[in-house]
């Protein structure tokens, strides 16, 4: 999944926070915060070099 | 109820300068990225997008007054961003630094745990004492500094999607290397 698309969906809770419509805000940042995790993913797989 | 025009003020002032300070580590890390031509390293898009996610709890704080939710909102970014940075920094704590990928001796992403850090404190101190104002989603007048500083990280976020997109392409930074040595 492309990096651009957590970012609009912030922009976009980040325009809704600045009108002051919190529940819009709010489940944007929910939406951002899940994409981010999605795009998280593919990056922090594998193991550590060394033994915990 | 509260019957008052502007609660929490001092708050709220607060919450901007920490704001005005998160959009300012938003630029200066795309501005760093494009003076050094750093490689793309998707691990700190990501802490550039926990960052976004801990702005938009202190926009609501500067935006609607203090509320417990909007502080949760902070940690809870935090607390990813925290994740992220400690994977890219624990595999390289041993590397030699280059002197290109540090700021005043310490890594980009060392630098990256301490704001982290300094946001959860900040919630946490703000939580455990400005608790009077309880929780709301009134709108509230905002002085011009403060729709300035919102201004400011709004445009920080879209700079941010534009750097995530040179970065990355339209795709999530695949086939890339997770960080880079000196970023």
């Amino acid at each position: 999944m492309a990096m651009i698309w957590p970012f609009l969906a912030g922009a976009l809770a980040v325009w809704y926070g600045i009108v002051g419509r919190r529940p819009a805000c709010f489940m944007l940042w929910l939406l951002t915060f899940v994409l981010l995790a999605i795009s998280a993913r593919p990056h922090l797989y594998g193991a550590l070099p060394f033994a915990l | 109820m509260i019957f008052v025009n502007n609660p929490g003020h001092g708050s709220r002032v607060l919450n901007t300068l920490v704001l005005l300070a998160v959009t300012g580590v938003l630029f200066f890390t795309l501005v760093w990225q494009a003076l050094f031509r750093v490689p793309a390293c998707p691990l700190c898009v990501l802490q550039r997008g926990a960052l976004v996610l801990a702005g938009m709890g202190l926009l609501l704080n500067v935006r609607l007054g203090p509320s417990p939710l909007h502080y949760a909102m902070v940690i809870g970014a935090a607390l990813a961003g925290l994740a992220v940075t400690g994977w890219q920094i624990v595999p390289q704590a041993a590397a030699a630094p280059d002197e290109a990928g540090t700021l005043l001796g310490l890594r980009l992403y060392t630098w990256a745990l301490m704001a982290f850090l300094g946001l959860m404190l900040f919630s946490l101190l703000m939580l455990a004492l400005d608790r009077k104002w309880g929780d709301n989603a009134l709108k509230r007048p905002v002085a011009l500094a403060g729709a300035v500083v919102m201004g400011l990280f709004l445009i920080a976020v879209l700079a941010s999607a534009v750097g995530a997109t040179l970065d990355c392409g339209f795709d999530a930074c695949a086939g890339m290397a997770a960080y880079h040595p000196a970023s």
